[in-house]
């Protein structure tokens, strides 16, 4: 990735203070996305491959402590894609 | 009055998908206990023939469920035979990805299955895009022993990309083997824009073959069951 590529997004928020850091979201991420350090009660969970997320939610709604927020970029919010194009090119 | 600008509609928060194609009608064809055409194994849900939402998702997963159960209760036949040589083999080749050091990286793969998938097998179909995704899907496979995968998780990746090439190569099948428009908005072939109950009220099937998948349709009349080839194989029509 060059030096100019767009910072990648950082998808799931984890409260520092919050967390109970008890390997939950590690276990049930669908993505194999967020890593936690099993049996450390002092490590943080770290969300590893951050461009890969599907924003399905499990690890905020599994969280017991309320610690994850899914934070959805900007351009999921107000889709930019042209709706033309996702119909498909039509080859005559 | 007349809108100027499309309309979207989507649940994101709902983590269901936003696409012209919703609701459709295909996936692992099931028996009536849920189970697919290799013994032992079930599906149900969105990967099965019938869904419908999460309403359907949630009755087939309990009939799945139980046919499981009776399946297993069965004093002989639950534990599928394994060739232990084949499975060896496909071990094997899915590790040969960790030391393609200098191999094609599956985001690029993946990227091109979706963009074929998006631009000649979506919302609508004609021959001609069905026959030119075909032919980009094969020359993707050509290149899947190059895949490389930088760890574990590089490695489950990879598996998923060629999994995802295979459902796109498959589905571009059954759609172009379908000579017919259903339901619009899961099946439009602008080719045959009409729905033809008399020729193609049936079940597409796509098979592994000896070379390459094998296509084939049954009559809705039938039962799903009767396409597998362990149960009948007369019932089967070639449209291959």
């Amino acid at each position: 990735m060059s030096a100019k590529a767009k910072p990648v997004h950082n998808p799931i928020q984890i409260d520092a203070e919050t967390c109970v850091k008890c390997n939950l979201c590690d276990w049930i991420c669908p993505g194999d996305l967020i890593y936690k350090e099993e049996d450390n009660r002092e490590t943080l969970p770290v969300v590893q491959y951050p461009d890969e997320c599907w924003y399905c939610g499990l690890c905020q709604s599994i969280c017991p402590v309320d610690a994850i927020t899914v934070i959805f970029p900007k351009e999921m919010i107000h889709c930019e894609t042209n709706v033309v194009d996702l119909l498909g090119k039509v080859v005559e | 009055m007349a809108r100027d600008e499309p309309v979207e509609v989507s649940i994101s928060e709902l983590g269901i998908r936003r696409s012209g194609v919703y609701f459709r009608g295909s996936g692992l064809a099931v028996d009536t206990d849920g189970q697919t055409s290799i013994q032992s194994l079930f599906a149900a849900g969105d990967c099965a023939s019938v869904s419908g939402g999460i309403a359907g998702a949630s009755v087939l997963g309990h009939i799945a469920g139980e046919g499981v159960a009776a399946h297993l209760a069965k004093p002989q036949g639950a534990r599928p035979d394994i060739d232990m040589t084949a499975a060896d083999e496909i071990r094997a080749s899915a590790m040969a990805h960790m030391r393609n050091d200098d191999g094609l990286p599956w985001k690029e793969f993946e990227q091109q299955t979706r963009q074929t998938v998006s631009d000649y097998v979506g919302v609508r179909r004609n021959a001609k895009g069905l026959n030119l995704a075909l032919e980009t899907l094969r020359s993707l496979a050509a290149k899947e022993p190059t895949l490389k995968a930088d760890d574990l998780h590089g490695l489950m990746r990879v598996q998923e990309s060629k999994s995802i090439r295979l459902s796109a190569e498959l589905m571009a099948h059954a759609a172009l083997a379908r000579k017919e428009t259903r339901t619009r908005s899961s099946h439009r072939r602008l080719d045959y824009p009409e729905t033809d109950d008399a020729n193609w009220r049936k079940f597409v099937l796509v098979e592994r073959g000896s070379n390459g998948p094998n296509v084939s349709a049954l009559s809705c009349d039938k039962p799903l069951a009767a396409a597998f080839t362990r149960l009948d194989a007369e019932e089967l029509s070639d449209v291959g």
